[in-house]
């Protein structure tokens, strides 16, 4: 790894920038096939009840409209979108239309029509009644073993425990014990590009699904359950893909279109609307944890015990396995060993939780990094300080026996990072008195790098050199519009030596890209899929070289490669292409210049990152304005840096807003009343601060040329950054995500009572 | 099929020869920037739509003896760009820079924010402080000015009948000693790009050589259906020296008219603390050279 490296660490832009700039690209929802149908979806108006009476001839009767569809006319086959790959178990409570509405947002019915707009009338005139039940919004209440059933089984669907050393003993050992209590809200992904799907259907009843998915191979898994189809039947395309985030993980559309083209014959398009979107899809979890953290006199963590709740909202998705990932982060990012993690899922009438870029590590984050300032505070250490003193080292193994830590850097970050933001001058500075008040925060994160230790992780990926010296890499890429086709070209074009231009992958396709187990979770695709495509293109490097040295008749070590040619270090002059090598060498040898194979993933090591931030509070409205941010991150090593810096700045961008705005909220009823986006609030450009990005580079042993994950990774620290920075801004102590307006002003007002 | 009909008059004759068959189904379009929204809403598939941008010498920012007189067709960008309103109209340019985005500013118009009627409009405060009137045409070519206090009945109510339109918007030239300025506070947590939570505009007369307010305009935005002035505010600051000790009790007084009209209602108890961050913007905005 000594040698220079020629497009590993460079910017190069995202393989399709100038189609998308220039708005040539094809998204689902531009696509337009022969006879092709609209859908349009009927949401539950209401939070909890059940279908007394649907009158669907108003809309039936409208001219255009080609089929209505609801429970009474479709599959009542269980499924749970959330099961990526056959063999792990999963509670099934969703089917593609319902009786039973559980939350504002249910599918109850979708209509078929020539136009969208014919399907969108038709919509509005199915008529309903509803028995109305109980509505539970509230977690804590769902908890109750006499809270209202939203499932036959009860409310509580999920517990686990994990636990290392003695916590309860050491516990009591305690200098000083400090306990918080912390809520993070259900978000919306707020990808660009709203849920979209086509399927279509040939004349022996092939099912072709056109989606931007993050996982095509789930996605014929799930149209398969659902629809009781085989799955050779069904063939996933994936599209290009405007934003993801996790929300495109769990196939939602996929099934009902399937269901619709199936049936009617017909391709038929389903594009939701943001608000859909917003309502209809997935939400990050919403979590209430508790945490008690025990330090000695010298501030060193001796125990800590921590109880998530876990709101799924309306069904179980990732309920229980969100509840999980969260915990085992815990034990990965400080020296804790006597340390319990508990977590309780139940189901709430509320909007139905999935993946939400970091899975569970920014909320789990959130509740231990507040604590953690907090119990610095009431140590009177610098909170910098007092996490140095306990942060992982390189190496250290992971208390509980999961997979090892690797080259662990956490202690890096920090240090750099209070550098560069000058923290000890920052933190230590008076507070100003008048209207605004400034104070500076830092957090830790720690997140995976794919499901090795968990659930089978492994790519199949065959790459191919042709006869004009051009490569194909196949594998079922999901690149969601962070990079991953670039950034496995430059994995290839760097160990080939062959110029990124000259490496072409194919779309993702499940007719024709090889098995893929888990698609694009679990920050599993830098690291084991990059990982896979390193190792093919090395067996590759390895036939060039074979191959040429016998075309050129020399030894293998005097075998040069260098940018697409090959030749004897002897004799420089006759250089020949990988091209014409590929031809000679199918010729004479019967062999082509290309390699198949399965790649397991070699572990599964922590990215880390700390974030510094520093705030100005107004103290008569509540507004919080953010004047510098740092983000620091051992990410091993960057593949593509403008994609890295990229992937750092919008995680900033989604965390500020988890930890300052934004908030699917419920009136009393179970309704949603942030529903658009003039009533959630993103973090948009004006409201954005620069973001500065510094990356910690030390090479994780298992990671293609070092690197591990890092779009995830970059969320996880933020929420609490900003939380922490206000609370030493301010000296309160805010324990309500996202702190809004009007929650800062009440923290203000408790505190002024306080003094009084 | 459903069709629309797409009129684009070029001058107020054509206009008006427009309006001679409108009825329920006739949409006036300015910027768009509200009406589109709305056509999507409401599912508009059919009508007639007269598209007010194409006609001449409406788009001018013009003065004459006691008024200032905006086409109908100003769009906020050309408000804030303009040095006189700049200087002498702070609360308009102000307003002007704080809606929406660049794109919305270069589309959106003022007639298309009185007519929106929204209880958020950011005008709306501006144009009561201003004591604004706009001149309305109808089918049969005749004008009148009427104060746009009057034309807003209440949330997405006016007095506008469907065939009539706002060709021109007026208010009294100000004076060497007019001092205003306009602030908002957005809804969520969001600093820029918002739309209001609330607002206040105000307007003084500041007589420098006695050092002593003469008159206070206040109107507070996006608490009630429609702005309302805030007499009581208005009254204390009359015939006061500006000075830093003004500001909170100001701040207090406007705290409890806000109260008063919010009636207990607790989903919007932030608006109370807004209008107290509000009141030192847009007094400290006005007076920095004096106190
Ligand atoms: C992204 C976005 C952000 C926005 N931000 C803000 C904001 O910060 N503050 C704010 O106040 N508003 C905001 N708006 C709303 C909108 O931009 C304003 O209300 C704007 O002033 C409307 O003007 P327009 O010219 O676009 O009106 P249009 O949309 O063309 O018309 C609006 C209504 O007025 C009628 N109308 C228009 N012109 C005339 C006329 N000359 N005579 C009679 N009737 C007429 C139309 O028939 C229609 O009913 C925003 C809108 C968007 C889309």
């Amino acid at each position: 790894m000594d040698q220079k490296l020629k497009y590993i660490g460079k910017y190069i832009p995202i393989h399709d920038a100038k189609e998308k700039v220039s708005g040539k690209i094809v998204y689902v929802g531009d696509m337009e096939l022969h006879g092709m149908l609209h859908a349009k979806l009927v949401l539950s108006p209401i939070a909890h009840g059940r279908i007394k009476h649907i009158n669907i001839s108003k809309a039936e009767a409208l001219p255009g409209v080609i089929a209505v569809f609801n429970y009474k006319n479709s599959p009542e086959i269980l499924y749970n979108a959330h099961k990526w790959i056959e063999g792990i178990e999963v509670i099934r409570d969703e089917r593609l239309f319902t009786s039973h509405v559980r939350f504002f947002g249910d599918r109850i019915a979708a209509v078929v029509a020539e136009s969208k707009e014919i399907a969108e009338k038709a919509a509005n005139l199915i008529e309903v009644e509803y028995e109305e039940l109980p509505v539970i919004l509230d977690p804590e209440i769902a908890k109750k073993a006499d809270s209202y059933p939203i499932h036959p089984d009860g409310n509580h669907f999920f517990s686990k425990e994990i636990k290392c050393g003695n916590p309860d003993e050491k516990m009591k050992e305690g200098f000083l014990t400090i306990e918080d209590r912390i809520e993070t809200p259900k978000t919306h992904h707020a990808a660009m590009e709203t849920h979209a799907c086509i399927a279509d259907t040939d004349q022996i009843g092939n099912i072709t699904v056109y989606t931007p998915c993050q996982v095509i191979f789930q996605v014929q898994l799930i149209v398969s359950e659902a629809l009781k189809i085989p799955r050779n039947k069904i063939r996933v395309i994936k599209t290009t893909t405007g934003g993801s985030f996790g929300g495109k993980g769990q196939p939602i559309l996929e099934p009902i279109a399937a269901f619709l083209s199936y049936t009617l014959k017909r391709p038929v398009k389903l594009v939701l609307d943001r608000t859909e979107e917003i309502i209809a899809t997935r939400t990050r979890t919403k979590t209430i944890g508790t945490v008690q953290t025990a330090v000695d006199k010298e501030g060193n963590i001796i125990a800590r015990d921590i109880h998530m709740l876990v709101d799924a909202g309306a069904y179980t998705t990732n309920g229980e396995a969100i509840a999980v990932a969260m915990g085992k982060k815990t034990f990965k990012l400080y020296r804790i060993y006597d340390q319990r993690y508990v977590a309780e899922a139940v189901y709430t009438n509320t909007l139905i939780a999935g993946a939400c870029r970091g899975y569970g590590s920014p909320q789990i984050h959130s509740v231990t990094e507040i604590n953690l300032d907090n119990v610095a505070k009431a140590l009177h250490m610098d909170p910098v300080e007092f996490r140095l003193k306990n942060l992982v080292h390189p190496y250290d193994k992971d208390p509980t026996g999961g997979p090892e830590l690797g080259n662990a850097r956490i202690i890096d970050c920090v240090k750099k990072g209070r550098e560069l933001f000058e923290w000890d001058k920052k933190y230590s500075r008076p507070k100003q008195a008048g209207r605004y008040a400034r104070g500076v925060g830092m957090a830790c994160g720690a997140h995976g790098n794919g499901y090795f230790g968990a659930y089978p992780d492994f790519i199949t990926l065959s790459l191919r050199i042709n006869e004009e010296g051009t490569a194909v890499l196949k594998g079922a890429f999901h690149d969601v519009g962070c990079g991953t086709n670039m950034t496995m070209m430059q994995i290839v074009a760097e160990v080939l030596d062959l110029d990124v231009s000259k490496i072409y992958i194919p779309a993702t396709d499940t007719l024709v890209s090889p098995f893929d187990s888990a698609g694009t979770q679990a920050s599993r695709v830098t690291f084991v899929c990059g990982g896979a495509a390193k190792k093919v293109a090395e067996q590759v490097r390895a036939k060039l070289i074979a191959y040429g040295a016998k075309v050129l008749d020399c030894m293998e070590a005097d075998v040069v490669l260098e940018d697409g040619y090959v030749w004897d270090c002897n004799s420089i002059d006759l250089k020949i292409s990988y091209g014409e090598l590929a031809v000679i060498t199918q010729k004479r040898y019967s062999e082509e210049m290309g390699a198949t194979m399965t790649y397991q993933s070699p572990g599964n090591p922590t990215s880390y990152g700390a974030h510094f931030v520093e705030v100005e509070v107004d103290t008569m409205t509540g507004r919080v304005k953010i004047l510098a941010y740092l983000a620091v991150h051992d990410l091993g090593k960057a593949i593509n840096s403008g994609f890295v810096e990229g992937q750092i700045q919008g995680a900033v961008q989604m965390g500020i807003g988890m930890a300052l705005s934004e908030e699917i909220t419920f009136d009393s009823k179970g309704k949603v009343t942030a529903g658009r986006f003039s009533r959630y609030h993103v973090i948009n450009a004006p409201d954005m601060p620069e973001v500065q990005v510094e990356l910690i580079e030390r090479l994780e042993d298992l990671g293609p040329f070092g690197a591990k994950s890092i779009g995830e990774a970059a969320t996880v620290p933020t929420a609490p950054a900003i939380i922490n920075a206000i609370n030493h801004a301010l000296d309160v102590n805010l324990t309500v995500l996202p702190a809004l307006p009007d929650r800062i002003m009440d923290a203000i007002k408790s505190k002024t009572k306080e003094r009084v | 099929m459903d069709k629309f009909t797409y009129k684009t008059p070029v001058t107020l004759e054509e206009l008006v020869e427009s309006l001679k068959s409108a009825n329920e189904n006739t949409y006036i379009l300015g910027g768009g920037t509200d009406f589109v929204i709305q056509m999507r809403k409401k599912r508009l598939s059919q009508g007639v739509i007269i598209d007010m941008t194409g006609i001449r010498g409406l788009n001018e920012i013009n003065m004459d003896e006691d008024h200032i007189r905006l086409g109908a067709n100003v769009t906020y960008s050309q408000l804030y760009n303009n040095p006189f309103i700049r200087a002498h109209v702070a609360c308009l340019a102000q307003m002007a820079i704080k809606v929406g985005s660049k794109q919305i500013q270069n589309m959106a118009r003022l007639p298309g924010n009185i007519v929106n009627a929204s209880k958020a409009g950011d005008s709306i405060p501006v144009l009561l402080a201003l004591d604004a009137s706009a001149k309305i045409i109808n089918s049969k070519g005749e004008t009148k000015q009427i104060k746009v206090q009057d034309i807003i009945l209440g949330m997405g109510k006016t007095i506008l009948n469907r065939d009539e339109a706002i060709i021109e918007i007026l208010f009294p030239k100000p004076t060497i000693n007019t001092r205003s300025s306009f602030g908002k506070i957005g809804h969520g947590a969001r600093n820029e790009l918002t739309i209001a939570n609330v607002s206040l505009a105000m307007i003084t007369e500041y007589n420098q050589i006695n050092n002593i307010i003469e008159k206070a305009c206040l109107v507070v935005g996006a608490v009630a259906p429609v702005a309302f002035h805030a007499a009581q505010a208005e009254v204390f600051l009359q015939s006061k020296r500006p000075s830093r000790l003004l500001i909170p009790q100001l701040a207090d007084i406007l705290q409890k008219q806000v109260e008063t009209v919010l009636k207990g209602n607790v989903s919007s108890k932030h608006k109370i603390n807004d209008i107290r961050g509000l009141a030192f913007d847009v007094f400290e905005n006005i007076f920095t050279d004096v106190i």
